[in-house]
């Protein structure tokens, strides 16, 4: 189990064009492809954290870390 | 003291040695060139050895403890430094062409703390490039000439492990100070989160990157520390004033009583975890029961989407920090880095804030665990030191090597790796003591009172 939705289909190499595209980013000839299947596999693995719930969570700013008092207790 | 013993000669003892001058930095570090000279061609550990430099430091820390001055707790003791920190005068590469030729203009702040408590600069170790990965080539661990080091540290903990020199630093973004500590027998700890400055370190992955020490016992360590951590740096946003106090002093506080957290799910029950080092890890545990301490099993919250949560956070911070030059020069990166940074180009950025917010989460869940806990003790790395191979890659390992420190990392406490056995090919094993942020005096005891009852510590790589 990947995770991931068994209706949406697989990355394909069209689709890294288009995001490549988007990020103004020229990638290497031959390379597209081999970007595909590691986006695919970086997909599966993301999925799954979509499906935690943090709608309630803020990002802290620039950094999630918060600063401590230093006892460890927010 | 012959060459091998200076090599070896601990943070601590050389410091104590020089301030009572019955030992002189120049002869130390003139021993150590003489050792790397010798040694590190096949070890290659450094990427820069600034002989020269080091010498004339030494030379001038000599005459201001004949002149009665004395700056600090590593006065006259030789360090080095991870080609990814700055350091004035001498080249930052990152262990990349990228940055061929480049030499930094100033210290970056952890070594200009360094240098204000009496340190000298050796030189700069080798680093997986732009500290992007676990390998470290073409360093070798001086346990086994044919196994990696780890990394992306491996330079400063194979020159450590070598007896090259008695201190080093590292940068640590998904276990990258502990992994490579762990593969090569030495000690290494990523302090909190904001402990010490990043400002001059190149960085990786913003909210995710630490510098520490990395040394051959804890209470080198503690000594390193203490000279690194330099509070509040309005250059580096994530520090903190948060007190470090005297981490020495934390040595000899007893261990007793202190209440140990184990969590089994995730850390010791990973399916890729060798027998061996769950043995070694096993018999950690005894020794720590044995001092006194009070084992708990726990349970980490959202532990399980370390991976994902790594993922979404460390591709783009790191593709944005390289995004320029990606463009720029993209020919000049190594093919792996460079496929890594185009696919984090390639992620959502509602991703990314997500992954953020899940971060959060989990980081308040791991603060409620660590209530009523002091520390928590795991693996650091679940295998020995994997072999050389012709087309070995970060990606097809780091999953399993870093499985055991990546959760600190998100969300920032502290974790020190000590060694704790040696698996039956005769490489280092690791375990990890982990606490609550800013409590690295409590990490440093715990290690301390292991590593004094257990004797791994003083073992030497077989390495002439």
């Amino acid at each position: 189990m990947d995770g991931k939705s068994q209706t949406q289909p697989a990355v394909i190499a069209d689709d890294v064009r288009a995001l490549a595209r988007v990020a103004g980013l020229a990638l290497r000839p031959g390379r597209v492809e081999a970007l595909a299947a590691a986006l695919e596999a970086d997909l599966g693995i993301v999925e799954r954290l979509r499906a935690v719930d943090a709608a309630e969570v803020h990002p802290l700013g620039v950094s999630p870390v918060a600063r401590e008092a230093g006892d460890g207790r927010r | 003291m012959d060459g091998a013993d200076l090599g070896y000669l601990s943070l601590t003892d050389a410091a104590r040695l020089i301030r009572r001058r019955e030992l002189s930095p120049v002869e130390l570090v003139e021993s150590l060139l003489e050792r790397i000279a010798a040694i590190d061609g096949r070890v290659k550990a450094f990427l820069t050895v600034d002989a020269e430099g080091a010498l004339a430091q030494a030379r001038a820390a000599e005459q201001e403890l004949g002149s009665g001055s004395d700056l600090g707790p590593v006065h006259g003791v030789p360090v080095a430094i991870k080609d990814i920190i700055d350091v004035a005068g001498l080249p930052t590469t990152a262990g990349s062409r990228v940055l061929a030729g480049h030499v930094a203009r100033e210290d970056a702040a952890l070594v200009a703390a360094l240098r204000g408590a009496g340190a000298v600069i050796l030189g700069k170790t080798n680093t997986h490039e732009f500290a992007y990965g676990v390998i470290t080539p073409p360093t070798r661990n001086p346990w086994n000439l044919g196994r990696i080091p780890g990394g992306s540290s491996g330079g400063s903990a194979a020159a450590l492990a070598a007896g090259l020199v008695p201190g080093a630093v590292g940068t640590d973004t998904a276990g990258s100070i502990r992994l490579p500590a762990a593969l090569c027998g030495i000690v290494g700890l990523k302090p909190t989160y904001g402990r010490v400055s990043r400002h001059g370190v190149i960085p990786l992955s913003w909210s995710l990157d630490h510098a520490g020490p990395m040394t051959r016992s804890v209470a080198d360590a503690a000594l390193m520390l203490g000279a690194m951590a330099g509070g509040s740096d309005p250059r580096d946003p994530a520090t903190s004033d948060a007190p470090v106090g005297d981490l020495m002093a934390s040595l000899s506080r007893s261990p007793r009583g202190l209440r140990v957290g184990v969590p089994r799910r995730y850390f010791y029950d990973f399916e890729g975890l060798d027998r061996a080092v769950g043995d070694a890890a096993e018999a950690a545990l005894q020794v720590l029961g044995d001092l006194g301490m009070d084992l708990r099993e726990v349970e980490m919250p959202l532990v399980e989407h370390t991976f994902a949560l790594g993922r979404a956070v460390q591709r783009p911070e790191a593709s944005a920090y390289h995004r320029a030059r990606l463009r720029a020069v993209p020919e000049l990166y190594g093919d792996e880095i460079r496929g890594d940074l185009e696919l984090g180009e390639l992620f959502l950025a509602t991703d990314y804030i997500h992954a953020q917010r899940v971060r959060a989460e989990m980081r308040a869940g791991w603060l409620e665990a660590m209530r009523d806990l002091d520390i928590l003790v795991v693996p650091t790395v679940p295998c020995g030191a994997p072999e050389v191979r012709e087309g070995i890659t970060s990606g097809a390992i780091k999953v399993r090597l870093l499985h055991n420190t990546y959760p600190f990392n998100l969300v920032g406490f502290p974790g020190l790796s000590l060694p704790c056995g040696l698996t039956a090919e005769g490489l280092p094993i690791g375990m990890q003591i982990v606490g609550r942020p800013y409590d690295e005096a409590t990490v440093l005891c715990a290690g301390h009172a292991y590593e004094q009852a257990a004797g791994w510590h003083p073992r030497r790589p077989p390495l002439s």
